[in-house]
């Protein structure tokens, strides 16, 4: 089995925090998985997709996207990764167009590679006759939805997106979990956060539950006892492990 | 009309009290005080004034005067009022939504400004209708006029500034802030020329030999004024004694702020739009070069950011092209410069360069500009020192605008020979490169990401001043050793070898620095 995303013994610490923010992370997702992570807030799910995109640097493990190890060799790892962000801040003075053209060339990206999979992503997120409009007159939702063409542009090997459901309407929600199901059965692996637990539920070939920076339970929804007929099961393990249900 | 009222009232107290209720209310009573004397310098030349044209028989044109000034400055002060109130008054989708006609929004929205006017006019022009009443003992028809033509008095030019506004956005196009920089840069333009048509006609002298060829040439700027902005002129002959005049001005005046109001009206929608849609041809893909795109990107943020682009323009362009302009108005030095003055002045040259370049901290806040939008720079597969090459590169080229200026200014005004000028040019240039990258290692480090409103990222940021600190602290013993060695008696050619080598070595220290630290630095950037 090939493993497009591999972090081992990943720790993050925020100066004046006594937890740390991750500790001792270690996961691995195939190539052809859509990976969900789930946790509550503040229990490191950004900080843990911000170092396995390379946003940040962490104080410890290591994390190979695609085979190539993100330390040692980051320009040929983040050739490879495309990244969604929670609020995605975009550059306002940039028409969408502008921004993708932008992306395009940094990621070598050729005219008519752009034209056809920008041209095809901004069609099915309708987002086509907004391209020419300025970022800084964006809805919340049509920046996720100029973020996650952005991201796939360049066709990456692997996505990671944080919270992307959230903002966008349920038409668009609809074409990004159609988006991310076509990716992974051409091969891609996607590992995206959620607080939908039914989304992830739904959606999700593999789920793991972060608290307080720890993975604390990691398996296909199966495995951690959610089944289709048992709806809602996922939320109870979810509560029952982060102490939700005392909260 | 009752929801007109109430609109309009709400309008007035939101703009009066806003400046009550703000904690800086002291500053309007400060401005107040401090027009005080200028207002009774105003009032003094004016009665001066009216004493010698009333002795020429032609008193009512300290009118004429008095409401070109009104007018003029209802213009200047009109754009930035409307400006604000209707580009930025948030506002405005509120009151649309109210059970209003369009031109009832524009008259609440309009109202604020025009009590802004009154307030201004009553100390430009007033003065000017006091001394003409009481010097020329005016009857009871001057006093009943008055009113009118003081509330006429801003309408015309509210009228232009409104055309003026609409035309702008309807060429800004992608963007509304782009206004308020095309606006800025009229205005500085305007200034420019007023100040080079005043220059050109006569240096300000109060002295008997130079006042009395300007009165005995008044009666022809009198003509063309009325030839080509006639409303002083009517206003003036309306207010003694002319009826036809002051209808024609009253009148024109209405028409005006109708046509304005009902303009504007109809432009409503456009105008609330936050941003507009640049309509986007058949192929909105193209391709650039890597580092061409990086520039570009660094070109967008910078030229479409209003208070980047006047921080940047107020340093790099504005300070020289001032400095140039006076240079080229006065007097430039007769005969040959000896060459010693030539290698101080070309040393000028050089530290105005640096000065301008540090002011307008390109390099000091080339990170900083990014903001939020940095995570973009650390997803990029493309090396920090790439980036880093495309900043330095934006910077440098702007200041090398800067350095044109004073070069080419200091040159003109010292007469200073090609063998100076060039050499002059060419440290100046490696002295602006390493203004560039002292404000980036300084932005490195610390740059300010977080910020909610780009002012924040320029006006604002310490770097600019801690980059200029430093470029102080490496280049000031180079300009120092070459007036030194100038004073020494070395040739002129060793000092701009000595000079130049001192500048390359700094630049090529400083990029090996920039590219060696770039990647450690951009990996720490965690705040944003």
């Amino acid at each position: 089995m090939e493993f497009l995303i591999e972090a081992a013994g990943l720790a993050k610490n925020y100066p004046g925090r006594a937890q740390p923010a991750v500790a001792d992370l270690n996961l691995r997702v195939a190539a052809g998985e859509i990976f969900g992570f789930l946790g509550p807030n503040g229990a490191g799910k950004t900080t843990t997709i911000r170092m396995l995109a390379g946003i940040l640097r962490p104080d410890g493990g290591r994390v190979r996207v695609a085979g190539v190890d993100l330390s040692r060799d980051p320009v040929a790892a983040k050739a490879r990764l495309g990244y969604v962000p929670d609020e995605p801040a975009l550059y306002e003075r940039l028409t969408g167009a502008e921004h993708l053209n932008f992306l395009g060339d940094v990621y070598g990206v050729d005219r008519a590679t752009r034209a056809r999979r920008g041209g095809e992503l901004a069609r099915r997120l309708e987002l086509a006759d907004s391209l020419g409009m300025a970022i800084g007159g964006y809805s919340r939702g049509m920046r996720q939805k100029l973020a996650i063409i952005g991201a796939l542009l360049h066709d990456p090997a692997v996505l990671f997106l944080d919270e992307p459901l959230v903002g966008l309407d349920p038409k668009a929600a609809r074409h990004l979990k159609d988006l991310l199901r076509e990716l992974t059965a051409a091969g891609r692996a996607v590992f995206f956060s959620t607080h939908g637990l039914e989304v992830a539920q739904g959606l999700c070939d593999r789920v793991a539950i972060i608290d307080a920076g720890r993975l604390i339970a990691e398996g296909t929804p199966e495995e951690l006892g959610a089944t289709p007929e048992r709806a809602g099961s996922l939320e109870e393990l979810f509560l029952r492990l982060t102490g939700g249900q005392d909260r | 009309m009752r929801a007109l009222r109430a609109a309009a009232c709400l309008m007035l107290r939101l703009d009066l009290l806003g400046i009550f209720r703000s904690r800086r209310w002291w500053v309007p009573l400060v401005i107040a005080v401090g027009l005080v004397p200028l207002e009774l310098g105003w009032y003094g030349l004016l009665r001066a004034l009216y004493v010698l044209f009333a002795a020429r028989n032609d008193g009512r044109m300290v009118l004429v005067l008095g409401v070109t000034a009104g007018m003029l400055t209802a213009l200047l002060f009109g754009s930035a009022y409307l400006l604000s109130a209707i580009f930025y008054g948030r506002d405005l989708a509120f009151l649309l939504a109210l059970p209003l006609r369009r031109w009832q929004v524009v008259l609440a929205k309009l109202l604020p400004v025009v009590m802004n006017e009154y307030l201004t006019l009553l100390f430009v022009a007033g003065p000017a209708f006091a001394v003409y009443g009481a010097g020329a003992v005016a009857g009871p028809a001057y006093w009943a006029a008055l009113p009118l033509v003081f509330v006429a008095l801003p309408l015309v030019p509210l009228a232009v500034a409104t055309m003026v506004i609409l035309a702008l956005d309807r060429l800004a196009g992608v963007h509304r802030e782009s206004v308020r920089t095309l606006s800025g840069l009229g205005v500085a333009t305007l200034v420019l020329a007023i100040q080079a048509m005043v220059r050109q006609t006569q240096e300000l002298r109060l002295d008997a030999p130079a006042v009395a060829p300007l009165l005995a040439g008044y009666r022809a700027w009198a003509a063309a004024l009325d030839r080509w902005f006639p409303f002083p002129g009517w206003a003036a002959r309306g207010l003694t004694g002319h009826p036809g005049y002051l209808l024609a001005f009253l009148g024109t005046s209405g028409i005006a702020a109708v046509a304005a109001v009902v303009l504007a009206g109809r432009s409503l929608e456009t105008l609330t739009a936050a941003h507009r849609s640049r309509t986007v041809g058949g192929d909105v893909w193209r391709e650039r070069g890597r580092l061409r795109a990086m520039a570009f990107r660094e070109a967008a943020i910078h030229l479409r950011t209003p208070v980047f682009l006047t921080s940047s323009l107020l340093g790099t362009v504005l300070l020289p092209a001032v400095l140039a302009f006076s240079i080229l108005r006065g007097h430039p030095v007769e005969g040959a410069v000896p060459q010693r003055l030539q290698i101080l002045a070309g040393l000028g040259a050089v530290g105005l360069s640096v000065l301008a370049a540090a002011s307008a901290g390109l390099g000091a806040t080339a990170l900083s500009r990014e903001g939020r939008s940095f995570w973009l720079s650390r997803l990029l597969p493309v090396p920090a020192r790439e980036q880093c090459l495309a900043k330095l590169g934006y910077a440098w080229s702007w200041s090398l605008v800067g350095v044109g200026l004073a070069v080419g200014a200091v040159s003109l005004l010292a007469r200073l020979p090609w063998g100076v000028v060039l050499p002059c040019a060419g440290t100046a240039a490696l002295a602006v490169l390493v203004v560039a990258q002292i404000g980036l290692l300084v932005d490195l480090y610390r740059p300010r990401l977080d910020w909610e409103e780009p002012r924040q990222a320029a006006k604002g940021n310490p770097n600019v001043l801690l980059a200029m600190l430093a470029t102080a602290a490496v280049l000031f013993p180079g300009g120092l050793g070459g007036a030194l060695a100038d004073l020494a008696g070395l040739a002129p050619w060793k000092i701009w070898i000595g000079l130049g080598l001192y500048m390359g070595l700094l630049s090529v220290g400083g990029w090996l620095l920039l590219r060696g630290l770039a990647e450690g630095a951009y990996r720490r950037i965690e705040r944003f």
